[in-house]
């Protein structure tokens, strides 16, 4: 071991792979703080590059930009409302109302602390657990799947505000939205009404760019007096902020490194739940969604564990965990290497080189994140008669960029004008999105299951992780019962007690 | 000062008017137009094609992801491009194969909406199994599929994908009904793939360079490749005809499509092209790594072969009763 481990670190330690790794995570830093240039098209763009570099180099550059990516989509959720990246929605919630409060200094920072510690446990996880972790996520087949969904649905309750049904309302109307397209049993069209654009389902970034970014947009043009974008960054973040958020970190780590290994959930999912299990865990939970620096703190350190994480089964299996890993699994196969059992038997000390070099790529983020929120600050800087049209154009860029089709375009203005309806009748976004995102691998898995089955129900309960999925989100169910109840109680009793003294 | 400004203009005139009326082709870049995303088989060879091929045709190749609707909005975006040479597509054995053969009604285009470039490479199908499995050749798969009907599972990228048809024609040759195993379509081939690693499906057939590296590691095993002759890369897995199944050969294909009526010469140019990146070493190397062969065919024959192709696509189609 230890040969390989020193002929490893000799392969890594090299000039060139600094150049990379660094290279490739401002690249991806770039491209993951412009909304609608996602970490996955930053890495596909990069592959062809790879060709002619050295395997561990050009492991290093994807790395570099898959990380830094997935960090960089904070950035413009917090200082403008618009997620770089899918994963960054959930860190819209609480980013940008404290970027309103002219904290977006410490919501920047705490998305970089909390991405590079979650970052650095992460890849311990890669390093020591790969194994157990893969041979876990294999277990996961469409019944798991479907019990997994169901509790992350109840993160609904979570982030639907003052009112559970209107968080409802929104959450149907977004279930709604997702069975649009081809079904995928029996592949036939739903609601697509002759349109070719719409047979493969709305994508997920126009929605999420006309859910969020617009509706502020549209506010700026009604507001009667100028939302001056709240010009100050605000301080730097106090080292006690980080240590008292150091436990939801580590919470958002673990579900980050678990949902993140099991292939075909992605980053999304795992930085809600990552955010409910904060708010359910926090002695104030009516401060999320309203600036709660514990809110990006589990979002962050969700979406960038998962970033290690999906690397997980791509090593041990040769699977990859979401399409950016699929894209650097095809730079490994251009290079003849072939992940799976293979490669620890064959390429050991090629392995020891990438363990070292993703050791490495979190601190090169930290250092990299720091600089880059030096410039991208400046943005609070730019007046809002200037900011907001420019916005405007970046977000239309964005939804037409996805996909490369006009018709994305006219989804987000479309949604844009939902948003803001939903804004002014009180109806939370946060519940659309979850149920967006969550919706076709609900009904998906629950159909794929009953296939399985041949229409037996009893499959959802037929493996242990089923049953303790099922437990979860049926304790989870009745906490939110029980609070409800209690919520009525005591508006009643403040109510009767007004009463009685008037 | 005057001066200078007049001659920036004067330049800058000149750059917008000034390229000759009937330049050769391509003098400008060219977009490859991929209809799926990308990481994807189909994105890798394409990148590795358009990669090769920049250098032999004189101007930067750019791929360009369009996914959706399993290869539709893209195939169908090229369709109504201009047929000038700068947008051309991948064409795959799903878009312009088993939706035009079976689902005319929802599909927007036909072969005829195409102007074929030419055969690029090709990757035949194998069907994959858990090595754990009690069966270790197509003809004990067989028996044991015929003492267990309607029990066991396969996966596939979903109803109309090369996966479920393949699986289908094989079920059709070997003498048995549609349902004599269950389909559980999937969202991508990696999905489906994974499915029978974690046990949840028993089978699934899907075109080599999708699977190669799950049968190079041995976490999946193949128990035939449909070809006739043993193939290079794997001349282990026992053919078709080995297998004693000799019609079933299927394989999926890359073809260079570009929109109906392109002028000849600018055809002439792609084909020289195609000929010299399919034994280009550089290209040799990337694609023969990710499972595919280079299969040079030119226009007239690599539409005959898709139509071939396609006919056995609709027959199958008919069999299990989803084509009219």
């Amino acid at each position: 071991m230890w040969d390989h481990l020193s002929e490893g670190a000799l392969l890594f330690f090299s000039f060139v792979n600094f150049i990379a790794l660094t290279g490739g995570t401002f690249f991806g830093l770039l491209m993951g703080a412009i909304p609608g240039l996602t970490a996955t098209l930053a890495v596909a763009l990069a592959l062809p590059f790879t060709f002619y570099l050295q395997p561990v180099t050009a492991v290093m550059l994807l790395v570099g930009i898959y990380k830094g990516g997935v960090y960089a989509g904070s950035i413009p959720a917090i200082l403008i409302r618009t997620p770089g990246t899918p994963s960054a929605a959930c860190t819209v919630l609480d980013g940008y109302p404290l970027a309103q409060q002219g904290k977006a200094g410490q919501a920047l920072f705490m998305a970089l602390y909390a991405s590079c510690i979650a970052d650095c446990i992460a890849n311990l996880a890669l390093i020591f657990f790969t194994s157990y972790i893969a041979a876990l996520a294999l277990k996961f087949g469409p019944p798991e799947f479907f019990t997994l969904i169901c509790f992350s649905l109840t993160i609904i309750a979570g982030v639907s505000g003052n009112s559970l049904s209107k968080g409802l309302i929104s959450a149907g109307l977004g279930l709604l939205f997702t069975t649009v397209g081809m079904d995928l049993v029996y592949g036939s069209n739903r609601f697509v009404f002759g349109q070719v654009e719409l047979m493969a389902g709305i994508s997920f970034i126009p929605v999420l760019i006309g859910l969020f970014a617009l509706p502020e947009l549209f506010n700026a043009l009604t507001a009667k007096t100028s939302t001056a974008a709240t010009t100050t960054i605000g301080s730097t973040l106090p080292f006690a902020e980080v240590k008292r958020c150091f436990r939801t970190i580590l919470r958002g780590t673990f579900i980050g490194v678990i949902l993140g290994a099991i292939p075909g959930i992605g980053g999304t999912p795992a930085t809600f739940m990552s955010y409910s299990e904060a708010q359910r865990a926090s002695k104030h939970p009516e401060t999320f969604g309203k600036g709660e620096l514990e809110g990006v703190a589990a979002a962050e350190s969700a979406n960038n564990a998962v970033c290690s994480a999906a690397l997980i089964p791509l090593l041990s299996l040769g699977i990859p965990g979401d399409v950016v890993t699929g894209v650097i699994l095809g730079a490994f196969m251009f290079h003849g290497l072939t992940p799976g059992p293979l490669l620890f038997q064959q390429n050991l000390s090629f392995v020891y080189a990438m363990y070292i070099g993703i050791v490495v790529s979190s601190l090169v983020l930290f250092l990299a994140g720091k600089l880059s929120i030096k410039c991208f600050s400046q943005v609070t800087k730019i007046p809002a008669k200037l900011l907001f049209p420019a916005v405007l154009v970046i977000c239309i860029y964005g939804s037409f960029a996805v996909n490369s089709q006009l018709f994305d375009v006219w989804i987000t203005v479309g949604m844009g004008i939902v948003g803001y309806m939903m804004n002014r009748f009180d109806v939370p976004a946060p519940p659309f999105l979850i149920a967006f995102v969550l919706g076709s691998l609900f009904e998906d898995n629950f159909r794929r299951s009953l296939v399985i089955s041949s229409g037996d129900y009893s499959i959802f309960l037929s493996t242990p992780i089923c049953w303790f999925f099922m437990a979860l989100t049926l304790l989870s169910l009745a906490l939110i019962v029980r609070r409800n109840i209690r919520a009525v109680k005591k508006s009643h009793a403040t109510c009767s007690s007004l009463e009685y003294r008037g | 000062m005057k001066k200078c400004f007049l001659t920036m203009i004067l330049t800058l005139m000149l750059a917008v008017t000034g390229s000759p009326a009937r330049a050769a082709f391509p003098e400008q870049p060219i977009n490859l137009i991929v209809p799926f995303s990308a990481g994807g088989s189909t994105d890798l060879d394409a990148r590795a094609f358009a990669t090769i091929a920049g250098k032999y045709i004189g101007q930067p190749m750019m791929v360009a992801n369009r996914p959706g609707g399993s290869g539709i909005i893209g195939s169908q975006y090229v369709v109504s491009s201009k047929p000038d040479g700068y947008t051309i597509l991948i064409g795959r054995p799903g878009a312009q194969g088993v939706a035009t053969a079976c689902f005319p009604e929802t599909t927007p285009f036909t072969l005829d909406s195409y102007t074929f470039l030419g055969m690029v490479d090709a990757s035949p199908c194998v069907l994959m199994v858990h090595p754990d499995a009690p069966y270790k050749t197509l003809q004990e798969f067989i028996a044991y599929i015929k003492a267990n009907q309607g029990k066991l599972k396969y996966s596939s990228s979903g109803v109309s994908s090369i996966h479920n048809f393949a699986t289908q024609y094989m079920l059709n040759l070997s003498g048995m009904k549609h349902d004599a195993l269950i389909h559980v379509p999937y969202k991508g081939g990696g999905e489906a793939l994974t499915a029978i690693m974690g046990k949840q499906v028993d089978m699934m057939i899907c075109a080599y360079n999708e699977a190669s590296s799950y049968i190079k590691s041995g976490t999946l095993k193949a128990l035939v490749v449909m070809t006739k002759d043993p193939f290079p890369f794997a001349p282990e897995i026992p053919t078709a005809v080995q297998a004693g199944m000799p019609e079933l050969q299927l394989g999926t294909w890359f073809a260079l499509l570009g929109p109906k009526d392109m002028p000849q010469e600018v055809r002439d140019i792609y084909w020289n092209t195609i000929q010299k990146v399919v034994v280009d070493p550089d290209y040799l190397r990337m694609i023969g790594e990710i499972g595919c062969v280079p299969t040079l065919m030119d226009a007239e024959t690599a539409k005959e072969y898709v139509i071939a192709q396609n006919a056995i696509f609709r027959e199958v189609g008919q069999a299990i009763g989803i084509v009219k």
